[in-house]
C-alpha cells in the first residue's frame, strides 16, 4: 500500500505544479465561464423573462443550465490533464525508473487512475460547491440537500466516466505534444459537440445525430436535467407544450441516439459499459507496455 | 557473494539484431565496464539485466536466480537520461521513488538521511530538481538508485554530456561506492579513458562481444608504446632510422617511431642515443585498443 500511495502522491504533485498545465486543464471551462457572463447569460435571462418577472429565479435557471455543462467539461478537461503525466513518463523514461524497482506492475496502471480520479472528483466537486454558494448568495435562491448530496454523487459517476476514456486516450497517444495540444482543446471542442456551449436546438439536426455519439452529451442532458428540476418547479404556469419548449432550449430534453428513440437511463448506463470497456482496454494496454 | 551471469543474449527490434548472442560473468565487487560505439547494443543490453524488456533470448541470472522481483530488489540503476520529476524537490523524488522499496516510513527517513549525508545534497533537498546544476542531478539520480542499498548498480553512460568537473565527481563517487560500500558496477561508456580506469573491460559492437579483458591485458596486446624523438639534425636521424629498418612518421619536428615493447624502447633510445636532442615515450592507451579492435572488426 504504501508504494501505491507514494505514487499516486507523485502523480498528483507533479500535476498539480505544472502551473500552466493546470491552467490550460481549467481553459475550456473559463472560456465557457467568460461567454456566460460576457454575453449567453443576458440571452438566456432575456428568453425567460417572457415566462418569469422574478430576477432572482431568472439567474437561478440561467446559472443552474450552466453549471450543469460546465461541471461535466471540468471533470473531462482535468481527468485529460492528468492523464498527461502518463504521456510524459513514457516519453522521458520515468516510467522505466518505476519498472526497475520491485513495485507490483498492476499498482504503476492503478496509481495513474487513482491520481486522476482525485484530482478530477476533488475539484469537481469543490466547484459544485462553489456553485451552490454562490447562486444562494446571489440569487436567494438554494438547492436542497439531498440535490446537493446526489448530484455528489452523481459527480463521481461522471469522474469515472470520463477518467477510464482520457486514460484510455493516454495509453494510445504516444506523443507528449500530440496530448498536450489534445488537453488543451478536447474540453472546448466537447462543449461545442455536446450542446454545452450552446443548446443543441439552435445547431440543427446533423449536429444532434453526432452529439448522440458523444458519451458527454447525455451526461450533460442527465445533470442540467436535476440542476433544473428545482428551479423550473418555480416557474408558474408551465406545463405541457410550453415546458417542452423551455426544455428543448435549455438542452434537458433527451436526444436519444442517433435519431433512435432510447431512453436517457439507458444511454448513461451505454456511457458506464464505454467506461467500463475502455478501463478493461487501457488495463490490457498498459498491461503489454510495462511487460515490453 | 553475488554475481551476475549473463548467457547467449540476444535481442531482436523488428529487422534490427540488437544484440547477437552475448555472455559475459560479473563477478562480486568488480567494476566492470561495457565499451562501445553508439548503437553497439550497450542500453539494451542494460535493459535487459535491468527487467525493461522481456522479450529476448538467452538468460540472465544474479547468484544463480533469475526471478524477476529478486533481480529488482538487488539492482540500482543510474539511467543516461534524468529521470527524476523536474517540478518536485530533490527531497520529495527520492522519498517517492524510495517508497517503492523501503515500506517503513521511518526506515525510509533513515536512508534518506544516510544518502543525504553521502552524497552530500543537504544544501539543495528543498530544491525543486530542475532547478539544480547538472552535477547536483547527477548526485540526486545516483542516490535514487542507491536507494534500495543494492548490490550490484548498473550506470548507464553516467558520464556522457557533463562537464569535465561533473565527471570527475561521478567518476569519484563511483569508485567510492565500490572500495567502501563493496558495490559490484556495471558501467558502459564510450569514453575509452574511463573504461581504463575499471577491473574488466568488455568491448562490445554492432551487438557482439569483440574482446574481454583488464585494461592491461587489453592494452597489453592492441595496443603500441611510441616514441617521440627531436633531433639535433633531422637527415642523420633519418639516415639513422632507415639503417635500422624502423618505419616511423614525422609530426612537424617530431619523429614518431612505434615499439612494441619497453625492452625495444631502450634498444633504440641507446642506438640513437647521440643524435637525440629531446624524447617522449608515450605509453599506449585505451583509444589504440579500441581503434584496433573496432577497426579490425570493419575490415
Ligand atoms: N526501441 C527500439 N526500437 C528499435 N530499435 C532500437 C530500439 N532501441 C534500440 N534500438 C536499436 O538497437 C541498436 C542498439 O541500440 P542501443 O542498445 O541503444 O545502443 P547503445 O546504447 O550502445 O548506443 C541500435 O541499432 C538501435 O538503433
Ligand atoms: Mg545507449
Amino acid at each position: 500500500m504504501t508504494d501505491l500511495i507514494a505514487l499516486t502522491k507523485r502523480n498528483i504533485k507533479v500535476f498539480l505544479r505544472d502551473k500552466m498545465g493546470v491552467f490550460f486543464s481549467f481553459l475550456s471551462v473559463i472560456i465557457m465561464l467568460f461567454l456566460y457572463f460576457a454575453f449567453l447569460g443576458k440571452t438566456y435571462s432575456a428568453s425567460f423573462s417572457e415566462y418569469v418577472s422574478d430576477k432572482n429565479l431568472i439567474n437561478f435557471l440561467s446559472l443552474s443550465q450552466m453549471m450543469g455543462g460546465v461541471l461535466v467539461i471540468n471533470t473531462l478537461s482535468l481527468a485529460v490533464g492528468v492523464s498527461g503525466t502518463l504521456v510524459n513518463d513514457q516519453n522521458n523514461n520515468a516510467l522505466d525508473s518505476l519498472l526497475v524497482t520491485p513495485i507490483k506492475r498492476y499498482k504503476i496502471t492503478l496509481a495513474y487512475y487513482l491520481s486522476v480520479l482525485f484530482i478530477t472528483y476533488v475539484l469537481t466537486v469543490l466547484m459544485w460547491l462553489i456553485t451552490v454558494l454562490y447562486v444562494g448568495f446571489t440569487t436567494t435562491y438554494w438547492y436542497s440537500f439531498s440535490l446537493i448530496i446526489i448530484i455528489v454523487l452523481v459527480l463521481l459517476l461522471f469522474t469515472i466516466i470520463s477518467t477510464a476514456i482520457m486514460v484510455f486516450l493516454a495509453t494510445i497517444i504516444k506523443s507528449s505534444a500530440a496530448f498536450g495540444a489534445l488537453a488543451s482543446i478536447i474540453g472546448t471542442v466537447i462543449g461545442f459537440m455536446s450542446g454545452i456551449y450552446m443548446p443543441l436546438v439552435v445547431l440543427g439536426q446533423g449536429t444532434k445525430y453526432v452529439a448522440s455519439c458523444v458519451p458527454f452529451t447525455h451526461m450533460t442532458i442527465f445533470l442540467k436535467g436535476l440542476m433544473l428540476k428545482e428551479p423550473l418547479s418555480y416557474v408558474p404556469f408551465l406545463s405541457g407544450e410550453a415546458l417542452k419548449e423551455v426544455r428543448d432550449y435549455l438542452g434537458i430534453n433527451n436526444i436519444g441516439f442517433l435519431g433512435l428513440n432510447v431512453p436517457l437511463w439507458a444511454l448513461l448506463i451505454g456511457c458506464c459499459l464505454l467506461a467500463f470497456g475502455l478501463g478493461i482496454a487501457s488495463v490490457y494496454i498498459m498491461k503489454r507496455k510495462l511487460n515490453k | 557473494m553475488i554475481s551476475l551471469d549473463i548467457l547467449h543474449l540476444s535481442k531482436r527490434y523488428k529487422d534490427i539484431l540488437a544484440i547477437n548472442d552475448i555472455s559475459f560473468s560479473i563477478n562480486k565487487g568488480d567494476f566492470y565496464a561495457f565499451l562501445g560505439p553508439n548503437g553497439a547494443g550497450k542500453s539494451t543490453t542494460i535493459k535487459i539485466i535491468a527487467k525493461l524488456l522481456s522479450d529476448y533470448e538467452g538468460s540472465v541470472t544474479l547468484d544463480n536466480n533469475s526471478n524477476d522481483d529478486f533481480i529488482r530488489s538487488k539492482i540500482g540503476v543510474v539511467f543516461q537520461d534524468n529521470v527524476l520529476d523536474g517540478l518536485l524537490t530533490v527531497k520529495e523524488n527520492l522519498l517517492y521513488r524510495g517508497a517503492l522499496y523501503i515500506k517503513d516510513k521511518k526506515k525510509l527517513i533513515e536512508r534518506y538521511e544516510e544518502l543525504k549525508e553521502y552524497l552530500h545534497f543537504a544544501d539543495f533537498e528543498n530544491q525543486k530538481f530542475k532547478t539544480l546544476s547538472g552535477g547536483q542531478k547527477r548526485r540526486v539520480e545516483i542516490a535514487r538508485a542507491l536507494f534500495s542499498n543494492p548490490e550490484l548498480l548498473i550506470l548507464d553512460e553516467p558520464t556522457t554530456g557533463l562537464d569535465p568537473e561533473t565527471r570527475r565527481f561521478v567518476w569519484e563517487c563511483i569508485n567510492d561506492l565500490k572500495i567502501n560500500k563493496g558495490l559490484t558496477i556495471l558501467l558502459t561508456t564510450h569514453y575509452m579513458e574511463e573504461a581504463s580506469n575499471c577491473d574488466v573491460v568488455t568491448i562490445i559492437n554492432k551487438g557482439q562481444i569483440i574482446v574481454t579483458g583488464t585494461p592491461s591485458e587489453l592494452k597489453h596486446k592492441y595496443s603500441f608504446d611510441r616514441i617521440k624523438i627531436v633531433p639535433f639534425e633531422e637527415n642523420e636521424l633519418e639516415k639513422a632510422l632507415k639503417e635500422l629498418g624502423l618505419s616511423f612518421k614525422k609530426v612537424v619536428d617530431e619523429y614518431i617511431i612505434v615499439v612494441n615493447s619497453t625492452q625495444e624502447t631502450i634498444t633504440v633510445i641507446k642506438q640513437l642515443e647521440l643524435l637525440i636532442k629531446q624524447f617522449e615515450v608515450i605509453k599506449g592507451n585505451m583509444d589504440d585498443v579500441f581503434l584496433n579492435v573496432i577497426g579490425e572488426i570493419n575490415d
